[in-house]
């Protein structure tokens, strides 16, 4: 293999090991770290033993079906190999990774309640602001579980449930979380799930009952604070017939010089008639392996859209699945990815149709600049049954210089003549003729470039809400200006 | 020697589950070296010669490169021969096992034309290989037609051709054998400066076809310009492995894939545009047109476009379809029943690649091929 696209060692300059930090100017903005005390956290030991689960179940107050969930998992896990075809993870050493780190403070429902250093963090990253502004609830996770947790009075009237993953498994959607927990994404659906389910903790569980509309966004976030830990987190959203839901999830960490890991799950059920939009900008820190799993299946005339930014991570494996089980149903992806220095994200998505007329359609910018490998992968698959399916998919790249790598993957399995499947892709550069025309405006080299990338990934920010579209478009004015 | 052997590999995995980074290709006990088909009388402008060590005439050449490096967990499909061919090194492992020298042809001229023409009989299991060496500035055309009698049996074909500087071929496969033959086809293709090739590939008998092009685009300004077309009838399986390696500054390349699939048939497309640092310029196109005829088919496709260059543009795009209903009833309103139609669709994909072939004799055959096919019988 060539040593240019080795999985690297975590490269953090001498300055920046100082207080295990990069250095501010960087990625400032989501690169800092509130001081914390050792005494208010618990984790368990390094490394994936038996043991350990063990641990994590007792502190979790599992009950007994999920203590046993786990160390099958766990057996699943160390039965399953590494996969063979994506980017190297050698430098992602299990037996130093902390799978379980708790604030001790607990959950919250006011902000005043959780723990000013932790509270500081949210503050920054414009959580509570967010809230108040634009959001019909709010998880917020730091670590291993969840510290705050709200939903509006006006949405829970509905019957709309948005609590933590835990306090649904205890209580009174007890059975529905064990009837749904991981049926979607079976724990031998891959090593990473099987990872998944020995470990998983905190997380979001949303029930949105038949009929109800929640006109304003849920979300949450997702901040892994502690270094050389992972946080595997469970999302689960059940949408009821006819019903409608947007939820948005961020997530973010600072830089440290050891790997972290998230191998978090997503799990969205889309009812009859109903609709859900998932949206994510994700922006790990660049020592993060990003092993997540997400996928949604659709009830007859369901509908599913996706709207992902992929900003971090060193590494990142990442496939939203949506399984178009119902006649009628409907999915669409659309994303952005930005490969800087350093990374190499391998995402993409995946649409199963089983039932008839069934339409997906995939929209993806592939963007990468000073080194970094952007690979757009994905699959659609049209079954013998879902007759009369259509499926498109249009992808794009764009390679800022000659140092980085792009590519595209896409596979299409069809197992019938009654489909209709377009499929366009086109890979670029940014044309010296429009740098030209903007320069000629008055606009730096720098900020013309920028502008380009940010109109190329215009069809996501587009999508998102207003205050999400400004971080998107952040975010990519960030990456144009470093590295 | 496992007589099963890993062909048609992708340049870049992906999920396992999809069955698609590479074929599995089951060689027949007693396959034997073929002797080359019935030899045309060779123009002064051609040397022909048996090379007993391929490797060796590639070193010699300076055509044996470093094993490329691989990329990201991914590998080069170059990774594990000399001179890359689609189907990968598996080829040349067969090669070996069944003690196939090479055919070289030395052309050094231009205006030149060659048809070679394989007959096999019920029961031949052979392979045959060509190395196809176009001196600086020449200009040739070849042809390699397939047919057999009625029957079984395995035919494999590998060529491999070295365009020099200014040189140009045009190089036309055109495979009309029996059906319950194998036919694994492979070309590896290299080019130098300007150099130009243009290659037809018909594909329309054999009911399992297994084949790959590799067009290593070295020289500056080189073009290729591929067309496949392939008739997937009830019960068949086709597998095909298409790359084009651009390295060179303003290196284009164009692949148009046509088939037909009819019921219960199987494809696995691989078709891949590689854009090497250092191609600035270079411009690839891909396109895939696949005409789905009945239900229980298995059509899978992965058309990929690698980069590692800024400077440089790279498309792809696939339409699967049907005869639209639309289509039909429009057809048939005006008297044409829905066979007739149908036989039209296909005469229409086949036709977009047959009219390169550029002996009339030729596309003569094909057209009695699909008069049979049809069963039209007062052709």
């Amino acid at each position: 293999m060539s040593e240019k696209y080795k999985d690297k060692p975590i490269d953090i300059s001498e300055d920046k090991k100082k207080d295990g930090l990069i250095s501010p100017g960087e990625r400032e903005f989501y690169d800092f770290r509130e001081e914390e005390r050792d005494e208010d956290f618990y984790h368990v030991d390094e490394g994936l033993t038996e043991e350990v689960i063990r641990q994590i179940s007792r502190e979790k107050e599992d009950p007994e079906w999920m203590l046993e969930f786990r160390l099958n998992a766990l057996k699943v896990y160390k039965s399953l190999e590494i996969p063979d075809w994506g980017p190297p993870i050698d430098g992602l050493d299990m037996d130093h990774i902390v799978t379980y780190v708790k604030p001790k403070s607990g959950m919250k429902t006011s902000w005043e309640d959780v723990p000013e250093e932790i509270r500081t963090a949210f503050e920054k990253l414009g959580i509570p602001q967010a809230e108040r502004a634009a959001l019909a609830g709010v998880g917020a996770q730091y670590d291993s579980e969840l510290v705050y947790h709200n939903v509006r009075k006006d949405v829970e009237a509905q019957g709309v449930v948005y609590t933590d993953l835990e306090s649904a498994l205890k209580g009174e959607y007890a059975e529905m979380i064990r009837e749904h927990f991981m049926k979607l994404v079976p724990v031998n659906d891959h090593k990473f799930a099987a990872l998944h389910g020995a470990v998983w903790s905190g997380g979001s569980f949303v029930y949105a009952p038949p009929g109800s509309k929640v006109e304003i966004p849920l979300q949450s976030y997702f901040r892994l604070n502690a270094p050389g830990a992972g946080q595997f987190e469970h999302t689960l959203i059940i949408v009821d017939e006819g019903a409608d839901v947007h939820f948005i999830e961020g997530c973010s960490a600072p830089k440290y010089n050891v790997a972290n890991l998230h191998a978090g799950c997503v799990e969205l059920f889309v009812g009859k008639n109903a609709h859900l939009r998932y949206s994510t900008i994700e922006n790990w820190s660049k020592n993060m392996y990003n092993l997540n799993t997400k996928r949604a299946i659709c009830e007859e005339g369901g509908t599913i859209e996706w709207i992902s930014g992929s900003f971090g991570s060193h590494v990142s494996y990442l496939y939203p699945t949506s399984v178009l089980k119902g006649d009628g149903s409907h999915a669409e992806f659309t994303g952005v990815t930005f490969a800087g220095q350093g990374q190499n994200l391998d995402t993409g998505a995946k649409m199963i149709h089983l039932g008839k007329n069934t339409t997906s359609f995939i929209d993806t910018r592939s963007i990468c600049k000073s080194g970094g490998i952007s690979t757009y992968r994905s699959l659609v698959e049209i079954r013998k049954n879902a007759k009369g399916s259509k499926a498109s998919i249009n992808c794009g790249s764009l390679m800022l210089d000659s140092e980085s790598r792009s590519d595209t993957v896409p596979a299409m399995d069809i197992r019938t003549d009654q489909a209709d499947v377009g499929h366009e892709a086109k890979i670029g550069r940014i044309s010296d003729e429009a740098v030209f025309y903007l320069m000629s405006r008055g606009i730096s080299e720098t900020e013309a470039r920028a502008m380009i990338v940010s109109g190329f990934a215009n069809p996501v920010s587009k999508e998102l809400p207003l205050e999400y579209a400004a971080e998107m478009n952040n975010l990519i004015k960030m990456e144009m200006e470093t590295g | 020697m496992d007589r099963m052997l890993k062909v048609n590999p992708l340049p870049v995995l992906t999920w396992n589950k999809q069955k698609i980074n590479a074929a599995e290709l089951i060689w027949p006990e007693g396959l034997a070296a073929g002797v080359g088909p019935a030899e045309s009388e060779l123009p002064e402008t051609v040397r022909f010669s048996m090379l007993e060590d391929a490797e060796a005439w590639y070193a010699q050449h300076g055509l044996r490169y470093e094993k490329e490096a691989v990329v990201a967990c991914k590998y080069a499909c170059a990774a594990d021969q000399e001179f890359p061919t689609g189907m990968g090194g598996g080829v040349d492992a067969l090669l070996k096992e069944c003690g196939a020298g090479m055919r070289l042809y030395e052309i050094d001229g231009r205006g030149i034309s060659l048809c070679f023409d394989y007959r096999y009989a019920d029961g031949d299991a052979r392979m045959d290989s060509a190395v196809f060496h176009l001196k600086p500035g020449s200009e040739a055309t070849v042809i390699e037609y397939y047919t057999g009698e009625p029957g079984s049996g395995f035919a494999g074909s590998v060529a491999r051709a070295w365009v020099e500087e200014g040189a140009s071929l045009k190089l036309i496969r055109l495979q009309m054998l029996p059906e319950a033959f194998v036919f694994a086809d492979d070309l590896g293709a290299r080019l130098e400066k300007d150099a130009k090739l243009e290659y037809t590939s018909m594909q329309l008998g054999s009911r399992r076809l297994y084949a790959g092009a590799y067009f290593d685009q070295w020289g500056e300004g080189s073009e290729v310009d591929s067309g496949m077309a392939y008739l997937a009838p009830s019960g068949s399986f086709v597998d095909y492995n298409y790359v084009d390696c651009f390295r060179g500054k303003d290196t284009k390349g164009t692949m148009r894939f046509h088939g037909v699939m009819e019921e219960r048939s199987e494809k696995n497309a691989r078709e891949t545009l590689d854009f090497r640092k250092g191609c600035t310029g270079a411009f690839g196109d891909e396109e895939e047109d696949i005409l789905a005829m009945g239900d229980d088919v298995v059509n899978k496709a992965i058309p990929m476009i690698l980069g590692e260059e800024e400077d440089m543009s790279g498309r792809h795009a696939v339409t699967v379809g049907k005869l639209s209903p639309e289509m039909l009833y429009y057809m048939q309103s005006r008297g044409i029943t829905r066979k007739t139609a149908e036989e039209m669709m296909i005469r229409s994909r086949i036709g977009q690649v047959s009219r390169r072939i550029p002996d009339a004799d030729l596309t003569a055959a094909v057209e009695r091929y699909l008069d049979t096919y049809f069963g039209v019988e007062d052709y």
